[in-house]
């Protein structure tokens, strides 16, 4: 898979997770950051951010593109993988890469416990 | 166990007190008064009265009862999205997050009482107000051009009736006709709004009228996205768009529109269509209620949004004047959430966390062909300064540009959610 390629599928068809691709292996987040233990009230501030894109459901009565992605409801795990990728540049939308390079280790680690407790 | 006389009236009394203590706290409720029902202000009542779960009283000013968004307006004009789906109205946030929405339109805010006077007669006290009232513009800003004239030569950028004769009239353009923007001077709302119309009657022209010219007066030297703009034009609307910018008469123009003349630096030409974008400033509430500088806008902290003439008071989104953030309704929407957080914190004694801002604006040239542009920030003492940035490049290819287009859309609908609910 091409970088340019990458950069052109939309954003539920790039791995939440660390996976092989033929080409690569998206580096996976350091133990020490998926350890961290999210504060989650700081994590429901700092989601406020998130909300202007991602949606809090799936409402199939909605007109979504799908091209921002629910992210309510998943695992904290991928929620961090995906912040620390974007952060470090290994996913490409310019959106995601400049507000997680806003983002330290502490922040990430309340967006994933935050969203991980949310009911899609 | 049965009650005895003595235990029946203590479980009594403490019943009563019980049924009490609810009229008791909504007496001693905190108000806050949020002036203004689109993305700054909306988003800052929904919040507040969503996350102080009926701790704090939040009564929203709104003159309409729905409220049609500028952003996306554009694309209606270019036949990429149907008016009835830039209108939103106010019932969730009334049934679902506790706002009291009341219909009515502020005429003057008296500082020292801590009161809003409201059109309909009413006075409603506060403790904390938020001031979101968009634009208004300028007066004499284009010569020739007031409000009298905008069913001839329309603004279009307070979205609703005058987005829909913008267009009825570039649909009835003569075969061959030419339609004229007269842009606004720095600083106004959505800086790539002007060129993204652009694009969007030329892309409407090209489809049903492909001989018709577009003559974009400018006054600014440099505008928003130019390179992908001009890169687009060229693309897809060869030899349509002629742009005079200020070293060719583009800041000296006047309107006459009896007549539907546009003159630009002496010069009188007439066209077929005018859309006039005059100069802006804060809406007049926040004039009335003297909070704003020489230049017509409010100036506020970078830390909350609080103005810098009054404690009690906010100011949000298109009206502030707060640094590096582009009026925009992405920016209204995110400093709406560092202001609710602080209010609430003040009357609730919430937690209240460091004030973190973004934007990104997304436009649209041609059909799947969308830019985008953004940026991060940190308060100051003397602003909101832009920390780190990205823009769309020209030359990127098909495939990027749709789905930037695609992540404008679902952006639509995500933040008009987060707003009214």
């Amino acid at each position: 898979m091409t970088p340019r390629i990458l950069i052109a599928l939309p954003l539920t068809l790039l791995p939440l997770v660390a996976v092989a691709n033929g080409e690569g292996v998206e580096p996976a987040a350091p133990d020490a950051l998926l350890a961290l233990a999210g504060d989650a009230e700081y994590g429901a501030f700092l989601a406020q951010e998130c909300a202007v894109c991602h949606r809090p459901t799936t409402d199939p009565a909605g007109a979504t593109t799908e091209a921002i992605p629910v992210i309510a409801g998943r695992p904290a795990a991928d929620l961090v993988q995906a912040l620390f990728a974007y952060r470090a540049g290994h996913r490409a939308n310019p959106v995601m890469q400049t507000i997680a390079r806003s983002l330290d280790d502490e922040m990430i680690a309340a967006l994933a416990v935050h969203f991980a407790a949310q009911t899609p | 166990m049965t009650l005895n006389r003595r235990a029946f009236l203590a479980t009594a009394t403490a019943a009563s007190a019980m049924l009490a203590a609810p009229m008791v706290r909504a007496q001693a409720r905190p108000r806050v008064v949020v002036i203004g029902g689109g993305s700054g202000g909306g988003t800052a009542a929904r919040y507040i009265a969503k996350d102080s779960q009926g701790a704090v009283d939040v009564i929203l000013i709104e003159g309409t009862r729905r409220y049609y968004t500028c952003y996306f307006s554009n694309l209606y004009l270019g036949g990429f999205w149907d008016f009835d789906a830039l209108g939103h109205d106010y019932g969730r946030m009334i049934t679902d997050d506790g706002v009291n929405v009341v219909h009515d339109w502020a005429v003057g805010v008296d500082r020292a009482a801590k009161t809003v006077a409201l059109a309909g007669g009413a006075t409603i006290s506060y403790d904390r107000l938020v001031l979101a009232p968009g634009i208004d513009f300028k007066d004499g800003a284009v010569p020739g051009w007031d409000v009298t004239a905008a069913a001839k030569m329309p603004h279009a950028y307070k979205a609703g009736s005058q987005t829909q004769l913008l267009k009825a009239q570039v649909q009835a353009m003569r075969p061959g006709g030419v339609f004229a923007m007269v842009a606004p001077p720095n600083p106004y709302r959505c800086p790539p709004g002007p060129y993204e119309r652009i694009s969007m009657v030329a892309h409407l022209l090209k489809a049903n009228n492909p001989t018709a010219k577009i003559l974009l007066v400018d006054p600014k030297e440099t505008f928003s996205k130019q390179a992908l703009f001009e890169d687009g034009w060229a693309r897809h609307y060869p030899g349509m768009v002629e742009r005079i910018g200020p070293e060719f008469g583009g800041a000296a123009v006047e309107v006459r529109p009896d007549t539907m003349e546009v003159v630009i630096d002496g010069t009188a030409q007439t066209v077929d269509v005018c859309n006039v974008i005059p100069a802006q400033q804060a809406g007049r509430i926040a004039h009335l209620a003297g909070i704003t500088n020489e230049a017509g806008w409010a100036p506020v902290s970078a830390f909350d949004m609080r103005s810098r003439q009054d404690e009690n008071i906010f100011v949000l989104g298109d009206s502030s004047a707060q640094g590096d953030m582009p009026k925009s309704a992405f920016s209204a929407n995110s400093q709406a959430k560092v202001a609710a957080n602080v209010i609430r914190g003040e009357l609730t004694g919430s937690r209240v966390f460091p004030a973190r801002y973004a934007n990104t604006c997304w436009s649209l040239i041609a059909t799947d062909d969308g830019v985008k542009v953004g940026a991060n920030y940190e308060p100051t003492e003397e602003k909101i300064a832009s920390t780190d940035s990205f823009i769309s490049q020209v030359g990127e290819d098909a495939e990027l540009r749709r789905a930037t287009f695609l992540e404008s859309i679902d952006w639509y609908n995500g933040i008009v959610e987060d707003i009214w609910g």
